[in-house]
């Protein structure tokens, strides 16, 4: 049966509502992401404006060079709360076109729409609809693309960015994928593009007239799903909920750390808002994961599993340091420090414990923890325990 | 040292203490066992530093002397050997030489100097009872203690004298055994400790062809004693939780069942409950025992009915199918008496008509039901 997807690609999502929520910001080159720090920052950008994009700035650009290109513009750190909370919002306003809603990441979702055509006159006309609602609720632009299948309406919506809007007719999807070049398709990264190009493809159209017994002889499996891809064939669904594996949080330090203190602190805090997450969702976890980065980029996992659901920070940390204490000694310094947490559980279908009522004050803390911060931000209150003891640090 | 013995109860006596050698150590002589040979005794001990047991062994002894010999090695050729006699000759470098038959067998021991002391320390609370129920509540303890690191204080079993009185606890925080003997003759001073699974794995195994045994406990080491081994164990440090305070006595929801039944038919059902948390449900209605349970992931599902002496209001509960089954498993009764209150509150089961001079409960927490 033939499907209606839209993709909905907000425009620059985390620069735009900085833009929103400080006027003084419009118009600027806004970039959000590491601090700079006079282009001696580590860590990469998470979005920019579009005016900071006419230098040259992309996500994913290591914020040094950002800056590099760009000394003036005005450098944000980003308020994930804040974003979020803007996501939630857009999700709201996209469940009343169709309740057949993938999300897959914080401004960016697949919508199947084929049911809802019925209720407006077409899908150009939902589509147009669902921009303006957008753009007067949120007063933020998106993009959206429409086809008939995932893979073409993510393309699509990238298109025409920022404020795009590009259909795709049915039957007109071969047509529509030719001209594009190869490096648009899903998956094709630095190595596979240098393949296809040194194969003189340098388009989608090049590669759909090869036939896919050369390409799946030339690159396996993979190659029976590019031609596919080059076909604007993808038969994937829309998934509106799945069951979710596992969560976790990461940070990069600014600069390479082997300061114990320091870093059973970053634990401790990512162990908080790892949990602060779960708590959202109802979710408890069985397996608690380490995930380390030394100096020179080795990269180890370790974890423990428990037969207890946890969703406890202070248990989640003391099992995150105690992997880390296993693990120190190396002599190397410490890069990224990341802490997971799998085998999740709802609440409903918890294993009840015997001995619960000694921890129910704390249950009750945790609560009031999570919903001050949720209302007023992570830094209105917190465990003592996680407060920088560099402030209060009395060597002597 | 120098001694020749059968291989039979060599390999028993090697069998029964090599529970205690460490897989994994930080100290590798902790791989050995000791040999000690004082004319024709031979006094073997194995330690982990926190447990140590030794055992005595008649051999015919040529020469005296002691030597750490490496474990495991040792434990796997003598199971493969045939039950003939055997030497065992160690030099003074400590090498040692294994003769059997037609195999000559050579390991490298160490010094006793470089093997841990173990002194078995004064206890204050000593008592002498039969070794066959001492086994017997042991058994219907241990399946219930954590494995939990998080908890050290619960992977141990709670281990109580009183006048008249010796009571065993076991928990990990889901569900909860006490028994207690109360045929019991204490020497009246009232002592407790938490003994590590370790000891309590090695005893019973040692207890098999044991009539009595003589207990010495401190507030933080333990003595077993048998005839011819002795067992010594530190006890956990920290405290035992308050468990009196869990232990409900307003369960008026009370349902009789048969034993076997009730744990065949949940074994059954368990099979088609979910892989993580082995849920199923309890309906308790009228005259009847509803036992179901379905993997929302797989799409499949199970139902059994029983039989059950119960007049009460009807009642939902969920419990982890595993930890019911083993439940049933330490029970000996035909019957058993399950006490309930709420979907959300500890369920008791005692079996119907205690054992003389025994009295034994169970807890077993809930899991908690979508609908509630």
């Amino acid at each position: 049966m033939s499907r209606t997807i839209l993709h909905l690609d907000m425009d620059a999502f985390f620069a735009a509502v900085e833009q929103l929520d400080n006027p003084k910001y419009r118009g600027k080159p806004l970039i959000v992401g590491a601090n700079p720090k006079g282009g001696h920052g580590r860590g990469v950008v998470s979005t920019c404006s579009y005016e900071a994009r006419e230098f040259g700035i992309h996500s994913a650009m290591p914020i040094s060079q950002a800056y590099r290109r760009c000394p003036h513009g005005i450098f944000v750190p980003g308020r994930h709360s804040r974003y979020a909370e803007v996501s939630r919002a857009m999700i709201e306003i996209l469940k009343n076109f169709t309740p057949a809603i993938e999300k897959i990441s914080i401004d960016e979702a697949f919508l199947d729409i084929t049911h809802s055509l019925g209720l407006f006159a077409d899908a150009a006309s939902l589509g147009r609809q669902l921009k303006k609602r957008i753009v007067n609720e949120l007063e933020l632009t998106a993009s959206i693309g429409i086809a008939s299948n995932k893979f073409l309406a993510k393309i699509a919506s990238d298109l025409d960015k920022p404020d795009g809007f590009v259909m795709v007719q049915p039957g007109e999807e071969e047509t529509f994928l030719a001209p594009l070049d190869i490096s648009r398709l899903w998956g094709v990264g630095k190595k596979t593009e240098q393949v296809l190009r040194a194969m003189g493809i340098d388009t989608i159209g090049e590669l759909a007239r090869r036939t896919e017994t050369e390409l799946s002889r030339r690159f396996g499996k993979w190659g029976n799903a590019l031609w596919r891809l080059s076909r604007g064939l993808d038969s994937r669904d829309v998934v509106t909920s799945w069951v979710q594996k596992s969560i976790s949080q990461e940070r990069t330090f600014d600069e390479d750390t082997d300061d114990q203190v320091r870093i059973e602190l970053t634990l401790a805090k990512l162990a908080e808002s790892l949990c602060r997450l779960m708590r959202k969702d109802n979710l408890k976890g069985r397996t608690i994961t380490l995930k380390i980065r030394f100096d020179d980029f080795s990269t180890f996992t370790r974890s423990r599993t428990f037969s207890d659901f946890i969703d406890s920070s202070q248990i989640v940390k003391g099992v995150a340091v105690s992997l880390y204490r296993r693990m120190r000694g190396s002599g190397k310094k410490v890069r990224l420090l990341g802490v997971g947490i799998s085998q999740l559980n709802s609440v409903s279908g918890e294993q009840l414990g015997l001995f619960e009522q000694d921890s129910s004050m704390n249950r009750k803390l945790t609560k009031l923890l999570d919903s001050l911060q949720d209302k007023f931000g992570e830094q209105t209150v917190k465990r003592a325990s996680l407060l920088d003891s560099a402030k209060g640090k009395n060597k002597g | 040292m120098k001694f020749r013995v059968n291989r039979k109860e060599f390999y028993q006596a090697i069998q029964n203490i090599i529970g205690v050698v460490p897989v994994k150590t930080t100290l590798p002589v902790l791989g050995n066992i000791l040999f000690d040979l004082q004319e024709s005794t031979l006094t073997m001990t194995g330690t982990d530093l926190e447990v140590s047991i030794s055992t005595k062994l008649s051999v015919q002894g040529e020469r005296d002397g002691t030597v750490a010999i490496p474990a495991k090695i040792l434990f796997e050729i003598v199971k493969e050997l045939p039950d003939i006699p055997m030497q065992l000759e160690a030099d003074e470098d400590f090498k040692v030489a294994l003769t059997a038959d037609k195999g000559f067998y050579k390991l490298s021991g160490e010094s006793k100097d470089e093997f841990p002391q173990i002194s078995i320390e004064e206890t204050d609370a000593n008592f002498e009872m039969d070794a066959q129920r001492f086994d017997g509540m042991i058994s219907k303890t241990l399946f219930a203690v954590s494995t939990d690191e998080l908890r050290t204080t619960l992977m141990g079993v709670y281990m109580k004298v009183l006048d008249g009185e010796l009571r065993l606890v076991a928990t990990d925080g889901h569900r909860l055994v006490k028994i207690i003997d109360s045929k019991f003759n204490s020497s009246g001073v009232q002592q407790e400790t938490i003994v590590p699974t370790k000891a309590l794995n090695l005893l019973s195994k040692n207890l098999a062809k044991e009539e009595t045994i003589k207990v010495g406990i401190s507030d933080d080491h333990i003595v077993f004693r048998l005839s011819e081994t002795t067992i010594f164990s530190k006890g956990i440090e920290g405290q035992f939780p308050n468990y009196e305070r869990v232990i409900p006595i307003d369960n008026d929801k009370k349902v009789i069942i048969n034993r076997d039944l009730f744990s065949s038919s949940v074994k059954r059902v368990s099979i088609f409950s979910n892989s993580i948390t082995h849920q199923i449900r309890l309906s308790l209605s009228s005259g009847s025992l509803d036992i179901r349970s379905e993997d929302i992931e797989f799409g499949g599902e199970a139902r059994e009915k029983i039989d059950a002496d119960y007049s009460g209001d009807n009642l939902d509960v969920g419990y982890n199918a595993n930890y019911l089954i083993d439940i049933l498993r330490h029970l000996n009764s035909d019957e058993i008496e399950l006490h309930l209150k709420d979907p959300v509150s500890a369920g008791v089961i005692y079996p119907t008509g205690q054992e003389e001079g025994e009295d034994i409960l169970m807890l077993l927490m809930p899991i908690r039901l979508n609908d509630n």
